[in-house]
């Protein structure tokens, strides 16, 4: 055995002291039992089921595929606008929140939205002309019905931030600069926003005081936002993205089988990240807290930034 | 095999033998997550069938430990774009007297290995199997299970020269 094996059989053994819960057998035996084997008609029945379900919902997912929402952010400074698409289930949620609002007799008649002059809103347009063109500012949504335009109050700014959360990853950074500021805050960071690959987890330092500008690794703690049972579970490879000013890191965690789940907090997993780059004189920001649906939660309440130089 | 022996009941081998396993599949699957459920998985399906797995202590562990290995793989397959964070070395680490014992670089070099270079790398240096046990739990010739070390060792040292010049 020569000394890389030698190496190996050390590094492998130290496993040997890692401190591993043990399976416990009547659990074990209980998943058996639960597979009861089924009769071969019982098991032809599903199967026929099965295939008409996907028949079905493929036909309304290619019908969903077809009918494409796009969102144009009104500058309205002479520069042109930027169109970016909205999200299928997005679309869908804003669609039924104003179809909501209007059979509740909340869609009052009101002149066209003012256009042209500044910033003027999130106009919505689906190419299924059977869904109405939508503007929508932060107190208030526009729509177009047949009859003309109707104004829906929303002093809450519910329409605004959701589309704001999904719109935003999309424009690029000079775009950015160009949307009025936003309550929260968020920062606009030098560094591109890493994209979603999972279901969304917030990060902290596990010891900020032993971050500087020489570290090349950092250990963070990350956790599921979604309820969960208390359980955070798999966590996904952290995607970094590097700018002059600041690093943005997200924390995505893997999606869950399971959907009944209570909601007390998540445990905090740690995990320890290896930088391309030395952090050097750069924040460190959560990119939960930039855009998504963390932004306007308790976890983002102090803030993107986890680190300043 | 010793003659007339009293075969093992499938919970007395889980409480003997199931933490093993699960760190067995960890070094495997690099991620706690699917180390646990790779071996329930797998204990869960020979459940059913626990009297027809060999009564032989050496060849139930055998048996049962090819199951394993293969639903690791099975598991590592199933990630498809999902890449998890390899939280192996995080827990091998919990102490200051560990990092003289584990070496990082080459933890984090065999991690990169392909799945069947690394589970063969695992059942060579942490299980001590021989290459015909390794091929027999990898379903795999001799020869091939020979290969998949010999192929992994290289790597590894590619790895580790090029950190060595960087």
């Amino acid at each position: 055995m020569d000394e890389l094996e030698q190496r190996l059989r050390t590094t492998l053994h130290a496993a040997d002291s890692m401190a591993v819960p043990e399976l416990d057998p009547s659990t074990l035996v209980a998943r058996a039992s639960a597979k009861r084997p089924r009769s071969r008609l019982w098991s032809w029945l599903v199967a026929v089921v099965a295939a008409v379900a996907l028949a079905v919902s493929g036909a309304v997912a290619v019908s969903t595929a077809r009918a494409g929402v796009t969102v144009t952010v009104q500058f309205g400074d002479g520069s042109s606008d930027p169109v970016v698409g909205l999200d299928g289930q997005v679309a869908t949620d804003l669609f039924a929140m104003v179809e909501d609002r209007r059979a509740a007799g909340e869609a009052v008649p009101s002149d066209a939205p003012a256009a042209g002059q500044g910033f003027s809103g999130f106009r919505v347009v689906a190419s299924d002309a059977a869904k109405p063109e939508v503007v929508v500012l932060p107190d208030v949504v526009y729509v177009r019905q047949t009859s003309g335009w109707h104004r829906i109050a929303d002093a809450s700014g519910t329409y605004y931030a959701r589309l704001w959360d999904v719109v935003v990853p999309q424009l690029s950074e000079s775009d950015r600069d160009r949307l009025p500021a936003t309550n929260p805050a968020i920062p606009r960071t030098s560094a591109a926003i890493p994209p979603q690959v999972g279901v969304t987890g917030v990060w902290e330092l596990a010891d900020p005081s032993r971050v500087s500008p020489a570290s090349t690794s950092l250990k963070l703690k990350v956790t599921r936002m979604e309820c969960a049972s208390g359980h955070t579970g798999r966590i996904l490879e952290p995607v970094v993205s590097y700018g002059a000013s600041d690093i943005v890191i997200r924390t995505d965690v893997a999606q869950r089988r399971s959907t009944a789940d209570t909601c007390q907090s998540n445990d905090w997993v740690t995990v320890t990240l290896a930088l391309a780059e030395p952090v050097g004189d750069r924040q460190l920001i959560d990119a939960a807290c930039l855009a998504g649906d963390a932004v306007r939660t308790s976890f983002c309440a102090a803030g993107a930034a986890r680190w300043r130089p | 095999m010793a003659p007339n022996q009293a075969p093992v009941s499938f919970e007395d081998f889980v409480r003997t033998h199931s933490g093993r396993l699960t760190r067995l599949a960890w070094l495997i699957t690099r991620n706690f997550a699917d180390a646990q459920d790779a071996c329930a998985d797998a204990l869960v399906a020979l459940y059913p069938r626990w009297e027809r797995v060999p009564s032989d202590p050496a060849r139930q562990l055998g048996y049962v430990r090819r199951t394993v290995v293969n639903a690791c793989l099975a598991v590592i397959r199933k990630r498809r774009r999902e890449i998890l964070v390899d939280d192996l070395a995080e827990a091998l680490v919990t102490r200051p007297a560990d990092e003289s014992i584990v070496d990082q670089s080459l933890l984090l070099a065999c991690g990169e290995l392909p799945p069947l270079q690394r589970a063969a790398i695992v059942l060579h240096y942490y299980d001590d199997l021989s290459y015909a046990q390794i091929a027999s739990t990898l379903g795999c010739r001799e020869a091939t299970a020979r290969s998949h070390v010999r192929r992994a060792l290289i790597a590894l040292r590619a790895r580790l020269a090029g950190e060595g010049d960087g």
